[in-house]
């Protein structure tokens, strides 16, 4: 076995891998949580992963009905993740170890599954919640965004980088409670956009969302630099599309709503009473200490107009 | 869940939470969790307040008459919509309702 050395961090776990794992933020105290990777063999794992007992806990198919994505569990094994070409994982019940089998082609396909399940369900295991939501750090603090699939988190979350927000997470949102507080934790350095997003961005606004990865499933990802380690979350932001809106609007959620935020939970599939009863303190924290908004965007205004909105809104929210 | 029956004496029932079940109240929703199943339930605060006497109360009967005189009506007024509340619930696995003195 390759000797492990500690790579950075993402999702708060401190990354330990016998293999390259690019884009990690750099190590920090805020993760206090340790996760080791090992390399392994396809055939090794499969080996190593009892079928039998085993249950399905997640499945999807493309529409001709290929399987694109399974995650199977089993009490004393685990989760085994696995998408044809993107390679597979097996990831341990307390989420402490995570023993892969990389494709040796397609470098950003077995990262974007790394990064979209396998950490995100590491992390999940070892006590962080983990939402379905993009974010950023303004003034210090971090501010996300949830929304349906589609929807354009992302793409928010792009042009409040390009205008000079501080990039936090994409598409997977980390968060722990200490202190009272909900910390918000850092992803990797990566987030996909459209290349039609990316050509209405200023070369400054381009240059901020760092190099260029390579392109998947149409969109393009980039590297932009992360702001590592855990922020205060201040603004949660739910974000829905429409062209039934008249305008773009703000809508405090006052009173809360938490089910609203239990909705966007990540990894629906992972239903432990620990994880459970969790993401119940974790809302109620966040009802307790975050501004939470329904942000209306009308189909018809571009994604940078709505990056402007959101400045100047979470600006004027921040200095409450 | 077993279905109560028709006549069930609801009056002179116990409430309490199902083991398996935890729940918090916000400002304006309860959030009920069933940790065997995974679900959350929401309930208006109405709804949220029903519980929490349901659960404190010795009886359904000392419950509804709590619950009324908070509202400024009559125990008989508001029993056909506890009625129905606690049905739902224990249709749901949420609740547990036993006669009192049936163990």
């Amino acid at each position: 076995m390759a000797p492990a050395e500690v790579l950075g961090n993402a999702f708060g776990l401190e990354i330990e891998a016998s293999f390259a794992i690019p884009v990690l933020g750099p190590a920090c105290a805020a993760a206090s949580r340790r996760a080791r990777c090992e390399a392994r063999s396809a055939r090794e794992l499969e080996e190593r992963w009892p079928d039998e007992g085993s249950a399905s806990a997640l499945e999807r198919r493309y529409p001709d009905g290929r399987l694109f994505l399974s995650v199977r569990s089993h009490p004393d094994a685990g989760f085994r993740i696995w998408a044809p070409h993107h390679g597979r994982h097996l990831v341990s019940p307390d989420g402490t170890t995570i023993q892969s089998a990389l494709p040796r082609r397609n470098t950003l396909g077995w990262q974007r599954l790394f990064f979209a399940q396998t950490l995100p369900l590491a992390a999940a295991l070892q006590g962080l919640e983990v939402l379905h939501a993009s974010a950023v750090v303004l003034h210090g603090r971090a501010v996300a965004f949830t929304a349906p699939s589609g929807t354009g988190k992302s793409t928010l979350a792009a042009h409040l980088v390009a205008a000079g927000a501080s990039f936090l997470t994409d598409d997977v949102l980390a968060l722990e409670q200490r202190n009272g507080v909900v910390e918000a934790h850092s992803g990797p350095a990566r987030i996909s956009l459209s290349p039609t997003e990316l050509r209405t961005m200023n070369p400054r606004g381009r240059a901020l969302l760092g190099a260029r990865a390579g392109t998947a499933e149409g969109k393009i990802l980039l590297e932009p630099v992360v702001a590592a380690g855990a922020r205060p979350l201040a603004l949660l932001y739910r974000v829905t599309r429409s062209p039934r809106y008249a305008g773009p609007a703000f809508r405090a959620h006052v009173p809360a709503r938490p089910l609203a935020i239990l909705a966007s939970a990540f990894l629906p599939y992972l239903q432990t009473p620990g994880r459970l009863r969790n993401q119940l303190a974790i809302c109620d924290r966040i009802v307790s200490t975050v501004q939470t908004f329904d942000f209306e965007v009308p189909a018809s205004v571009p994604a940078d107009e709505a990056a402007e909105l959101v400045l100047a809104h979470s600006a004027s929210a921040l200095s409450r | 869940m077993e279905t109560l029956p028709a006549d069930f004496p609801f009056a002179s029932a116990h409430v309490s939470l199902a083991p398996h079940v935890v729940y918090r109240t916000f400002a304006a929703e309860t959030v009920i969790l069933n940790l065997q199943t995974g679900r959350y339930h929401g309930l208006n605060k109405t709804g949220g307040r029903m519980l929490e006497l349901l659960e404190r109360a010795d009886s359904v009967a000392d419950a509804l008459a709590e619950f009324a005189s908070g509202y400024g009506k009559r125990p008989v007024e508001v029993e056909p919509d506890v009625r129905t509340f606690c049905r739902r619930l224990h249709e749901r696995g949420l609740i547990e309702i036993a006669l009192n003195g049936a163990g």
